[in-house]
């Protein structure tokens, strides 16, 4: 017997880490809204029963906007699962609770979960679990994903919920709704639940609207007072979780809090801008000291096998040329992506980086865009494809469009190798502080490009941000190596696929047709053969010819680079060439599994096509004008 | 528990003194970070009205903390240098306002623990 149990709650209330703990799984969590757009499902075993669990989008109405609160809804709707959970967080139950009561319209098996009881502890908080269970009339339990208390006794209650089904009496909306959602039930088929829908129609819903019988006109049967009657029902649940919570929770205060504290500094009007430069500065500057050891280390035994080996047959080129030296000089890069990803995962772990959309949210308000879209593109560090799916959360068709759109200019991964090597070849004694303008160009970038978007192709105006900020809390090591491996992961997969093949690719254009002098090979050939269009910008044909390659992975750009000169050391790049080639790799075209995406996620082939024409102008006019300025300062 | 303007004082003059100390030794970004985490304390004497008192203190916690994330980030990037003896490179040096910073940083740490303990910290009571 398979039992399906669906877990549902608002953005950020520990959802992911309750299913993570309920199935043994490791999806990735993250301390601020909207990380889980899809459903994501796994399964365990209890009492001889398998239990199937569904992670679901979060979501704060059953009233869905965006594309992943709509995958909420319609599970519910149209595949209810046996025994619903509702995760309610402990320290904030008011809207989890609200969310509670439009559950219960949906007629399913349902249990509210509070969840974080260990924070509420902390914080002096108390629930009466008995008082609660008899005013919402649904089996109560208090939960630590974090601590894993509560967790039995959850299992327990799935099985005795399944067992014993308990779908409460309904809320009570006074005559005036009541009567308007009985005679609004005959509008809707049987198969669908009527008091539902009837109750999502006098709340203005357009989904309820769809699905009314084909003979029926929402213009004609939905009242002229309907936005008074969408605010009374909202008011009735408000004050219904209101009394509910007088009596059944406790709340000692305090002077001040620990989070209002850090909350008053870090979103400062003056000073919280200045500190999260400092602390991004402070987490590039780790990146370096902490891995450049690790990053000679490796650097020296791929030498050494390197040289070990030689090159002097047309085998052991290929594996010391070829392989070795290909991949290797990217994967020397590793300690480096790891050490950035573990500051980047303490930030974000910690709550602080949802603070930094709220501050920038003014600024992203002047692009049409908000603070939401700058949490999505903040994923976009790891790998552009993360933030061109995650953009199905936000609820603007514009916004998300222009996220999308913008996503490639934030440095993902991918660009991290690249800048590493020419960083270390052209500012060896500047390495963090040309890395932090890199990305502050990647912001700017990405700001410029909203506008301009917004300007051409998008235009409208953008929904002011209302968002949840998360609590702060510590970072768990393991929450942070999670994190940090979700993200670098990426680029080992990708070392030993498209990296290892592009690799032996570019050694066979190296070593044919004349193995004595690469001037002469296939890569020359191509390189100098498109020269004269980059010639403005100072490239020599070996970066023209990486360039090209590294259209397909942007790794791949090292990788040739190390096979062209025989090793990353051997390099040779001025600091205004490094500048305007680092610029230029910055925007131009985005790498295929994200074009792949942005196609997916737009659903047209037409915005890809914008994505390459735009990023290939603006990132060669931008490098043209660092190559002319710095020539001219320098 | 001395006054909050006072450990204010303490601290930004602190923080000022290593910052500049940085700067001089020609460290200049992070010696900018350092005033930049400095300005925390100043702006505490900015807050008036009723709970002004409260929100001092929170200057004087989120400060500390600052500075204390700070000294423990030199901290870690000495440890990880030690790595270097394995390749026969030379460890990371540490500078005079290293050492300060690290000092700095251990009373920040007790600031912190300090504030957490009689000022922040919310008492604890049993949950049913």
């Amino acid at each position: 017997m398979v039992i399906t149990v669906g877990l549902i709650g608002n953005p950020n209330v520990g959802k992911t880490s309750l299913f993570n703990k309920l199935v043994g799984a490791r999806q990735y969590v993250a301390n601020w809204p909207g990380v889980t757009v899809t459903r994501v499902e796994g399964a365990t075993s209890y009492k001889e029963q398998t239990l199937h669990f569904i992670d679901l989008p979060g979501l704060y109405t059953l009233s869905a906007t965006s594309l992943d609160e709509k995958v909420t809804r319609d599970f519910l709707l149209y595949s209810p699962p046996n025994v619903t959970i509702v995760v309610i967080d402990s320290m904030s139950p008011e809207q989890g609770m609200y969310l509670l009561l439009e559950t219960l319209e949906l007629n399913l098996n349902v249990i509210a979960v509070f969840n974080a009881i260990d924070e509420a502890k902390k914080n002096s908080i108390k629930f009466d679990k008995s008082s609660l269970e008899s005013y919402l009339r649904v089996p109560i339990v208090l939960t630590s994903a974090h601590t894993g208390e509560g967790i039995t006794e959850l299992m327990e209650t799935i099985l005795a919920t399944f067992r014993k089904p308990n779908r409460p009496k309904l809320l009570d909306y006074g005559p005036e709704i009541e009567s308007k959602v009985a005679e609004f039930e005959q509008y809707f088929e049987d198969k669908y639940n009527k008091r539902f829908l009837s109750l999502k129609l006098v709340e203005g819903d357009k989904f309820a609207m769809e699905l009314l019988k084909k003979d029926v006109e929402p213009t004609s049967v939905l009242p002229s007072n309907m936005s008074d009657l969408a605010i009374k029902i909202a008011k009735r649940r408000y004050e219904y979780v209101m009394n509910v919570l007088n009596r059944a929770m406790s709340k000692s205060e305090s002077a001040i809090t620990s989070m209002e504290a850090i909350d008053h500094v870090f979103t400062h009007k003056y000073i919280g801008i200045p500190i999260f430069f400092a602390l991004m500065y402070l987490a590039f500057n780790f990146t370096f000291k902490a891995s450049e050891p690790l990053v000679g280390l490796i650097e020296v035994g791929f030498q050494k096998l390197t040289d070990l080996i030689g090159s002097n047959s047309i085998f052991t080129s290929l594996i010391s040329q070829g392989i070795i030296n290909g991949v290797g000089s990217v994967i020397s890069f590793i300690p480096s992506i790891f050490a950035l990803f573990f500051a980047l995962g303490i930030m974000e772990e910690s709550g602080y980086l949802p603070r930094i959309a709220f501050l920038m949210d003014r600024a992203m308000y002047s692009l049409k865009l908000t603070g939401r879209s700058f949490m999505t593109l903040l994923l976009g560090f790891g790998c552009n494809v993360s933030s061109v799916m995650a953009a199905r959360g936000l609820t603007d068709e514009r916004e998300r469009v222009t996220t999308i759109l913008v996503s490639p200019f934030v440095s993902c991964s991918a660009r991290i190798p690249v800048y590493l090597m020419i960083i270390g070849i052209a500012f060896p004694n500047h390495r963090a502080e040309a890395f932090f303008v890199m990305y502050l160009l990647s912001i700017a970038l990405t700001a410029l490009s909203a506008r301009i978007i917004n300007k051409i192709v998008m235009k409208g105006e953008s929904i002011p941000l209302v968002m949840e900020l998360p609590r702060y809390r510590f970072p768990s090591l393991s929450n942070v190596a999670t994190y940090m491996w979700n993200r670098g992961k990426h680029f080992l997969q990708k070392a030993g696929t498209i990296i290892l093949v592009a690799s032996v690719i570019v050694w066979v254009l190296i070593y044919f047709p004349d193995p004595t002098n690469i001037e002469n090979s296939f890569a020359a050939m191509i390189g100098k053969g498109l020269q004269f269009i980059f010639a403005p910008l100072g490239f020599q044909w070996q970066t023209v010819s990486a360039l090209i390659f590294g259209s397909v992975a942007k790794e791949i750009i090292v990788s040739s680079f190390a096979q062209f000169y025989g090793g990353v050391g051997n390099i040779v790049l001025d600091p205004v060439t490094a500048s305007a080639l680092m610029v230029f790799i910055l925007g131009y075209i985005p790498c295929f599994a994200t074009l792949a995406a942005i196609k997916s996620e737009t659903n047209s082939l037409k915005y890809p096509i914008i994505s390459v024409v735009y990023s290939l102008s603006i990132s060669y006019i931008l490098a043209f004008l660092v190559s002319i300025i710095g020539r001219v300062i320098v | 528990m001395k006054s909050a303007a006072i450990q204010l004082w303490i601290m930004l003059i602190a923080s000022l003194l290593v910052g500049t100390c940085y700067i001089f030794q020609g460290d200049l970004i992070f010696g900018i970070i350092i005033l930049v985490f400095s300005m925390v304390f100043l702006l505490g004497f900015r807050e008036f009205g009723k709970p002004s008192y409260s929100y001092r203190i929170a200057h004087i916690y989120v400060g500390s903390i600052l500075i204390a994330i700070t000294s423990g980030y030199i901290l870690a990037s000495f440890l990880f240098s030690l790595v270097n003896l394995i390749i026969g490179e030379e460890i990371m040096d540490l500078k005079i306002s290293d050492i300060l910073l690290m000092l700095l940083g251990v009373y920040s740490s007790y600031n912190i623990y300090r504030l957490r303990k009689n000022a922040i910290r919310p008492e604890k009571k049993d949950i049913e």
